[in-house]
């Protein structure tokens, strides 16, 4: 009995697949020249406020620093120096207060004469 | 327009300057005359006191302990005063509440600063000998006399709180 051959068995290990001859000779030239044509970008002049605006904003940093610095970070005082200079006058006035208030102070105290 | 903005905004930051300024300088000098005034006090207080170099210290630290915590107490009985003040001042009608409020606000203030005294001068007392604490109490009569002398006023003036 013959067997049957298939058409697809003559093509057994062969490679219908084949690159034209020549193909990879001069490929990068032949791409590159179908690509457009490169155009430098154009570079905007830069004025003296793109100049001088990273320095600005660095000095807002830092004065902002230093004020959260000074508004959050108090040195330690003792006595008085605990008050406020907005809060001096007031105190002067307490000050004298406790002195008119001071009901002894013209029958407990003997004046010393200075 | 973007330079009349900022101009604008450059005159606005000067004149703000301007016046931090200003404020400053005022506050630099409160701030001198305060420094003069504890200075003052407490040299003339320590004289009269005779204090030694070790009673300066712990009494010095207490004494100011005493103004302030007492400087406090008085704040919201002065915030109230001040209030009345200003309203009759300009001649606005204060409610019958309000004086009632203030009355007894003034009790209570008058209540705790002696209780606050009397705290103090247990302190004192452990510092320095009783009689210096008389001696300090007459001495803070005399300094708050001649301050108020160099203030323009008189020590033996009726209380000025609802002038």
């Amino acid at each position: 009995m013959n067997e049957k051959t298939s058409p697809l068995d003559k093509l057994k290990n062969t490679n219908a697949w084949n690159v034209p001859d020549g193909y990879f000779d001069g490929l990068t030239t032949r791409i590159m020249a179908q690509l457009p044509e490169k155009t430098a970008p154009e570079t905007a002049p830069v004025t003296r406020w793109e100049r001088v605006k990273p320095w600005l904003y660095m000095a807002a940093m830092f004065v902002g620093i230093s004020l959260m610095i000074k508004l959050f970070v108090r040195p330690s005082a003792d006595g008085l120096d605990r008050i406020p200079v907005a809060d001096v006058e007031a105190f002067y006035e307490y000050y004298e207060d406790q002195l008119v208030d001071n009901r002894y102070h013209e029958t407990v105290y003997l004046d010393d004469p200075e | 327009m973007k330079k009349r903005l900022l101009s604008l905004c450059l005159l606005c930051a000067l004149s703000a300057g301007a016046l931090q300024a200003q404020r400053a300088e005022r506050w630099k000098d409160a701030k001198a005359d305060f420094e003069k005034f504890k200075v003052e006090r407490r040299e003339f207080i320590t004289l009269k006191m005779n204090l030694t170099d070790e009673e300066k210290t712990g009494f010095w630290h207490l004494a100011d302990e005493f103004h302030l915590k007492k400087f406090e107490l008085n704040k919201a009985l002065r915030k109230e005063i001040r209030a009345v003040r200003t309203a009759r001042k300009a001649q606005q009608p204060v409610a019958e509440e309000t004086y009632r409020k203030l009355v007894e606000l003034a009790v209570q203030t008058r209540l705790k600063e002696a209780q606050l005294e009397e705290e103090y001068l247990e302190k004192f007392m452990k510092v320095v000998s009783a009689a210096k604490v008389f001696a300090y109490q007459e001495a803070e009569r005399q300094y708050g006399e001649r301050f108020m002398e160099k203030r323009g006023k008189r020590a033996t003036r009726p209380r000025a709180a609802l002038e």
